[in-house]
């Protein structure tokens, strides 16, 4: 009965050794964001939770324990080089404004369509997603009809500029996401948009 | 063919071809920058990774020494990955009309930095990135994770 005992137990330890992960060390580092705004990681191992609200504060795990630890941009910079040129470049979104009910370009909008293509031709790889916005006047299927309608227009537009027709997608979101929320029926302007976005 | 059929017939196809062309480049993301030696695994075989291919969920990511890549995922998700470095997109759904889905990405080993696109902007919980012993939710935002072994 003892020699039992001693093998079982003996198998259940080589068992847990043998589950045991390799000894890693995992890291994650808080970056700052944008304009100051506040930002968390959390960060759970092991039934323990951890959270850290500052830029440049990170969490360090290691043999099942968490650790608080800062780091120096510079410090940062010296740890990941390769990893911190590789990031791709931010998307960066412009609006275009309709006349109501149709898909002529409202006077203000029609310079932007240089400054898309002047964007464009700066990345490598990029590509070109174009949203269709509408305001609440109309039924919602009308609308996510003629807010796609938009965005092929400004779409046709670009593909008449030179841009390639590959690298361009099309949405119609309708009446989703206004910029000034309104009541149903209501016309809004500055809710009769296409957002052209360059990745 | 009677004409009221056909014309309810063209109207369908007309609808779902322009919905489809909304989904048609429903790719997890874009191959932005390579430099180096970057494989993406891909139902077991292994790709070679260039800028403006397109990227699957359950795709790996495997970067030789020396080597890097940067990615966007569909929602904006800027992903960057340093050498020596195995990672998985073991999930990514996502809706561009409603802007909703969820993403995880795995870490194995190596190094990642995260920028956060539209899914972890509407609903934090929706996106996760795991590391071997750890799980990581973002709030906001920018970071970096990394995994090696014990010096």
């Amino acid at each position: 009965m003892g020699i039992v005992v001693l093998l079982f137990s003996s198998a259940l330890v080589s068992l847990i050794l043998l589950t045991q992960p390799d000894d890693l060390k995992e890291l994650a580092i808080l970056l700052p964001e944008e304009g100051g705004k506040s930002s968390a990681i959390v960060v759970k191992s092991g039934g323990q939770t951890a959270v850290v609200t500052e830029p440049y504060q990170a969490l360090e795990l290691s043999g099942g324990n968490i650790k608080e630890r800062t780091f120096t941009p510079e410090e940062i910079q010296r740890m990941f080089p390769d990893l911190m040129a590789a990031l791709p470049e931010k998307p960066r979104s412009f609006t275009l404004r309709f006349e109501q009910g149709g898909i002529a370009l409202a006077a203000e909008s029609t310079a932007s369509i240089d400054d898309i293509k002047r964007d464009i031709a700066k990345r490598n790889a990029p590509d070109v997603t174009v949203t269709g916005y509408t305001d609440r006047a109309g039924t919602e299927e009308d609308n996510l009809a003629l807010s796609l309608e938009r965005a092929k227009a400004i779409r046709d537009t670009l593909i008449a500029d030179g841009i390639s027709a590959e690298i361009i997608s099309v949405i119609g979101r309708g009446e989703l996401d206004p910029e000034v929320p309104t009541e149903d029926g209501i016309e809004e302007p500055r809710n009769r948009r296409v957002e052209v976005k360059i990745r | 063919m009677k004409k009221w059929i056909k014309t309810i017939l063209c109207t369908a196809t007309a609808v779902l071809l322009s919905f489809s062309s909304a989904y048609a480049e429903y790719s997890a993301g874009t191959i932005k920058t390579v430099k180096g030696d970057v494989n993406i695994v891909r139902n077991g075989s292994s790709i070679r990774a260039l800028p403006k291919m397109q990227l699957k969920a359950m795709d790996q990511v495997v970067t030789g020494s020396n080597s890097s890549i940067g990615i966007v995922l569909a929602d904006d998700t800027l992903l960057a990955y340093g050498p020596s470095t195995t990672s998985e997109l073991k999930e990514f759904r996502y809706d561009p009309i409603k802007q909703d889905g969820n993403l995880l990405v795995s870490l194995l080993k190596g190094s990642l930095r995260f920028v956060t696109g539209l899914l972890g902007k509407k609903d934090p919980s929706s996106v996760g990135i795991s590391l071997p012993s750890t799980t990581i939710g973002a709030r906001g935002t920018d970071f970096i994770v990394s995994v090696e072994k014990e010096q």
